[in-house]
């Protein structure tokens, strides 16, 4: 058996070897891309923090009132529904990730609520509260979800709760959640 | 493929209509694009001012939030799709949501939406978007009650022998119920995978 390459083989290695430097090249492209977007993501990130601070407040401000439990309930969390959509969009990628994973979280559990036309859980939107009341004060506020598994944990455990009560909901229409 | 596979994209000669209510959440993409070399991005907040700007200017591809008002992205989508004489009817759009829910994202394709892209967004996410969206563009379909994509991205060769049209395979999408997705979920749900013959 030789081991001498043929014609077709010196083909395939060199098709093999460009294939290689394009894939290099273009993943050099997508990364220099990537940099300079994060790049210009720092410029724009001071006025969106004070804007995220705003929103934190603002569906603070709403989940207080929604503990108060007066005739407003509804418009209330609505309210902190909206603030929590905001800030799902953007606290994460702008260095306030905890924020955004409560405001993500929030959103699913009013949602599940929503659809499934049942009362929203107050004791889970109080734990919300205070969780996020908790991720603004400043030994929180550049912790990541895996710095504190054992809080983020016990937020998604609330989400599930939702979502249980939720799926009970669906399946037993009437019946008070 | 392969050359498109590992082509990098240019986008600095391409206009973006970058269609978001939040406007902090449109600077965030707003700066990507720009980090990424678009020298063209124009933001509208509602829909009256998108149909002015796709009017009135060339529109390479918009990024839309289904919230837009009024009556909502998707709807947006819908009439850009479904007249037959709108000069912009097969305009790359990429519908940018924080709301991953399964409906929502199955709502984003079936009005005629070529990628969705989860918020929040990060440059990586965006990218590797585009250049799918670029390299990969899917032909347009019509039948009776939808104009855009072809939305049967998951081809897996059909049971039965059979397409149900004529040289096609069977398509399968995804299950139908679901909690918030990822990105990695919805790009499953719009990403071709022809596995079959």
């Amino acid at each position: 058996m030789s081991n001498s390459l043929g014609p077709a083989d010196k083909d395939l290695r060199e098709a093999d070897r460009s294939d290689r430097q394009a894939r290099a090249a273009a993943k050099a492209a997508r990364d220099a891309a990537i940099r300079r977007a994060e790049a210009e993501l720092a410029l724009v990130k001071p006025r969106i923090v004070d804007h995220i601070k705003h929103e934190c407040l603002r569906l603070e401000a709403a989940l207080l009132a929604a503990r108060a439990r007066d005739g407003n309930y509804r418009t209330c969390v609505s309210e902190a529904y909206r603030a929590g959509q905001r800030l799902r969009d953007v606290a994460e990628p702008m260095g306030y990730p905890l924020v955004g994973f409560i405001a993500t979280n929030l959103c699913t559990i009013v949602e599940a609520a929503d659809e499934a036309i049942m009362d929203y859980p107050a004791a889970v939107l109080d734990c919300y509260l205070d969780a996020l009341q908790l991720v603004q004060t400043a030994p929180y506020q550049a912790k990541t979800v895996n710095d504190i598994p054992e809080l983020c944990a016990a937020l998604l455990r609330a989400v599930q709760y939702t979502k249980a009560l939720a799926a009970r909901a669906v399946r037993s229409p009437g019946k008070p959640s | 493929m392969t050359a498109k596979r590992n082509a990098a994209i240019n986008i600095a000669g391409l206009s973006f209509l970058l269609a978001d209510p939040n406007p902090h959440s449109a600077a965030i993409i707003h700066g990507i694009l720009r980090g990424f070399g678009a020298n063209r991005v124009i933001e509208v907040r509602n829909r009256h001012d998108a149909i002015q700007v796709l009017t009135d200017q060339k529109i390479d591809m918009m990024l839309l939030d289904p919230s837009l008002p009024p009556g909502g992205g998707l709807a947006f989508i819908r009439v850009i799709r479904r007249d037959p004489n709108n000069p912009v009817r097969t305009l790359p759009i990429l519908v940018v949501t924080g709301d991953t829910r399964t409906s929502t994202v199955k709502a984003a394709r079936d009005s005629g939406a070529n990628m969705v892209v989860a918020k929040p967004v990060s440059p990586t996410s965006l990218y590797d978007r585009l250049t799918w969206v670029a390299f990969h563009p899917r032909p347009f379909a019509e039948t009776n009650n939808y104009f855009g994509p072809d939305r049967r991205f998951k081809i897996e060769g059909f049971p039965d022998g059979s397409g149900k049209r004529t040289g096609d395979n069977d398509g399968t999408v995804a299950t139908d119920e679901g909690p918030a997705l990822s990105q990695n979920e919805i790009d499953s749900l719009l990403q071709v995978a022809r596995t079959g013959g």
